[in-house]
């Protein structure tokens, strides 16, 4: 068999990514797993400008031990922080979640608008309602988890 | 005898049935509890504005800040929702006043493009402090601001209320998150019939 072209070759792996990608988008509604962790419902508020979004999702922990989120990444954003909306005597302010959002063993979190949020900063990129972004979470025992987080409008509910 | 026991009987079934009890708001009525609406503040085209020039319309106040990613867009975007349950007459008699309590990054181009993104309706405000200082004390509205991180990047935390106006500037309803959508939908409903 005849050795195919370097562009031929090319072609074939783009292809292949695409359908891949296909693949992963299609099952995206059962979730995003690593072993017993399941990330479900991620999804972005789009907000214009430069400023920070934030990403919600809910995490599923099917194990019997309990798990820690601790930290987040993305190319699309320079630096993504734990955070949560706190209100005191009709005062809302946002605070830094230290120390990691725990799941219990057989629970899940919400990371929901008012709640527990991440705080998605300094956009690499120009992102529009619509775009799937890919964030990663770790946790405490080094796992990870990579999910594509869904654009909505601002207004979303 | 007879006559005057009938009449009395009439008139009192009269008066009953004329009694006018208007059914109770679904949210906070604070009527009265706060002054009428006045300021003297930016708007997104950099024009000096008072409240003035919003009479006419109910409006709804709300301090924050455009680098709020989580409570400021959930607030007006529950807004924006009681806003589209209500009949296109009645929108168009609704208007959101969202004041920026973060005058440093939150200039009036900012705030327009922020604004857009949740409905015409809404119209983005800003001031010195010395102009959000006279409104927020006014309204017993609190806020203050955070340490800045490494990058300069700070939060801050505000009243998470939304404040109700009459067509006229009068003080009517307090929103608070608790408020279902559909409960301020009516209100406010009611509000744009009442003048």
């Amino acid at each position: 068999m005849s050795a195919l072209h370097p562009q031929q070759l090319a072609h074939q792996r783009a292809r292949r990514l695409n359908i891949a990608l296909l693949v992963w988008l299609i099952l995206s509604p059962l979730g995003f797993a690593e072993q017993d962790l399941r990330l479900t419902d991620a999804w972005i508020r789009y907000l214009p400008g430069s400023g920070p979004m934030a990403g919600y999702f809910t995490l599923s922990n099917a194990s019997d031990q309990p798990v820690s989120i601790v930290s987040a990444s993305s190319p699309a954003f320079e630096r993504i922080t734990l955070h949560e909306t706190v209100e005191r005597g009709g005062e809302t302010s946002m605070q830094s979640v230290e120390g990691g959002v725990t799941v219990t063993a057989s629970g899940s979190v919400t990371f929901r608008p008012g709640g527990y949020h991440l705080m998605l900063m300094q956009r690499q990129r120009a992102i529009k309602i619509g775009d799937r972004i890919e964030i990663t979470l770790r946790f405490g025992d080094n796992r990870s988890l990579t999910a594509p987080f869904l654009v909505k409008a601002s207004g979303t509910q | 005898m007879r006559q005057w026991w009938l009449a009395m009987l009439v008139m009192l079934t009269v008066l009953v049935g004329c009694s006018d009890e208007a059914p109770p708001w679904r949210t906070k009525d604070i009527t009265g509890l706060m002054p009428r609406l006045q300021f003297a503040l930016t708007d997104e085209q950099g024009k000096s504005v008072s409240a003035e020039d919003y009479n006419g319309k109910v409006t709804l106040l709300y301090f924050g800040y455009t680098f709020c990613p989580d409570v400021c867009p959930m607030t007006l975007g529950r807004l924006a929702s009681a806003i589209k349950h209500l009949d296109p007459a009645a929108q168009a008699r609704v208007q959101v006043l969202f004041v920026s309590v973060d005058p440093r990054r939150d200039t009036p181009t900012r705030l327009r493009d922020y604004t857009a993104a949740f409905g015409p309706e809404f119209v983005g405000l800003s001031g010195t402090q010395e102009q959000l200082q006279t409104l927020t004390k006014h309204y017993r509205v609190t806020y203050g601001y955070g340490e800045p991180d490494a990058s300069g990047n700070y939060a801050v935390s505000h009243s998470s209320a939304v404040y109700v106006f009459d067509p006229q500037g009068k003080i009517r309803l307090l929103l608070r998150d608790d408020d279902s959508i559909k409960a301020i939908a009516q209100d406010l409903a009611r509000l744009t019939k009442a003048s």
